[in-house]
């Protein structure tokens, strides 16, 4: 064997039965140098267990100290901190379920009234635009007013409030349009006299 | 009765401070290791009643408490309970000798330290290959390991043991 032992080839040696690697025992019985540093990290292993067995004999030596004080105060500390976190969590999901437990059939309505609601708006926003549509057919033929403009609108699935008043025509008429609500309703309306203020409107519907 | 209980009591006077040693070496804390100690001694007892008596008392005990130490370190409410610091402190080790001897001290630490940075394979090996002095052969049977993987683990060990005591140095 050429050159001296490496640390952890002496460490193998030492820790391997007396049978194992008789080169390596060989050389160790040869050369002075990994001799002493076999020496010394034998002396280092008998420190080691001689250093782990003084401390556990001492401190198994040494009463066992009531269960309170047996990690100090900073163990209790930490322990009781520990159980109140974990209570306080426990209690905070528990109060949650109850809320939602509570909670649960109001919120159920909130779905089936968001539900209606988006429904109707649906409805009405088809209604809006034919009644913009409707609008537009007597551009230039008098005054239309619509209440598709209100905000209110939205919230009228029929189209019942479309007042055509023009006075050239005597009467506003318009039909239903292609995809607009059949429950629309059209007005007839005659204004009595010069007052325009003083008109009188009458229903699709009740005229058959 | 009254021989298996003689038989108990003999064996927990000549015992019982090595493996009180010992599982506090396994799990670093005093208390654990005495709770699992009066286990091991109690295995010992319900042992001794039966009609196949361990031949060798002192291997038996030592397989009994490092499978109990095992089983320890393993259960859940152990792991929990270890955050909060129960391990076995500076503090402690300190203490645990003469109060002028400054240099052993702080060798103390650093070698416990060591200690706890090994894994619970290499703690195994090491605390019965060179604390209780047993053979690769009979470590590996006591740990169900192979002896190639007894030799690695005692390696590892004993390299991660002298780092920390040359930390000190």
């Amino acid at each position: 064997m050429k050159g001296c032992l490496d640390e952890d080839r002496l460490l193998a040696l030492m820790l391997t039965e007396p049978g194992d690697d008789p080169t390596g025992r060989a050389h160790l019985t040869r050369c002075r140098t990994c001799t002493i540093a076999y020496r010394e990290l034998a002396t280092d292993t008998k420190v080691i267990a001689q250093t782990l067995n003084a401390t556990a004999r001492a401190v198994m030596a040494t009463p066992a100290r009531p269960v309170s004080h047996a990690r100090g105060e900073q163990g209790c500390r930490f322990r009781h901190r520990r159980i109140l976190m974990t209570g306080s969590v426990a209690a905070c999901a528990g109060a949650l379920a109850a809320a939602l437990l509570l909670m649960l059939p109001a919120v159920r309505r909130q779905i089936h009234s968001n539900n209606s609601r988006s429904a109707v708006m649906t409805m009405a926003s088809n209604t809006a635009v034919a009644t913009r549509v409707s609008a537009d057919t007597v551009v230039g033929s008098g005054d239309a007013i619509t209440s598709a403009e209100s905000p209110y609108m939205l919230w009228q699935p029929y189209q019942s409030d479309v007042i055509i008043t023009d006075p050239t025509e005597d009467i506003g008429y318009h039909e239903a349009l292609p995809g607009t609500s059949t429950y629309q309703d059209l007005f007839f309306c005659v204004p009595q006299g010069d007052d325009e203020d003083n008109t009188v409107c009458t229903s699709s519907a009740d005229q058959g | 009765m009254a021989q298996e209980s003689t038989t108990t009591e003999m064996l927990y006077d000549e015992h019982h401070r090595r493996i009180g040693r010992l599982c506090l070496m396994l799990l670093g804390n005093p208390e654990d290791a005495r709770d699992v100690a009066q286990e091991v001694f109690l295995k010992a007892l319900q042992q001794s009643q039966n009609a196949d008596e361990p031949r060798d008392w002192s291997a038996w005990l030592t397989r009994v408490a490092i499978n109990a130490c095992h089983d320890r370190r393993r259960s859940g409410w152990w792991k929990w309970w270890q955050r909060d610091g129960r391990e076995l402190n500076d503090a402690d080790l300190i203490a645990a000798g003469p109060e002028e001897d400054a240099v052993r001290a702080q060798q103390r630490v650093a070698i416990w330290r060591g200690m706890r940075t090994l894994t619970e394979g290499q703690r195994e090996v090491f605390v019965l290959r060179q604390i209780e002095g047993w053979s690769t052969r009979q470590t590996a049977e006591a740990l169900n390991l192979s002896v190639e993987s007894v030799k690695l683990h005692l390696f590892r060990a004993m390299r991660r043991m002298r780092k920390a005591l040359w930390s000190e140095r």
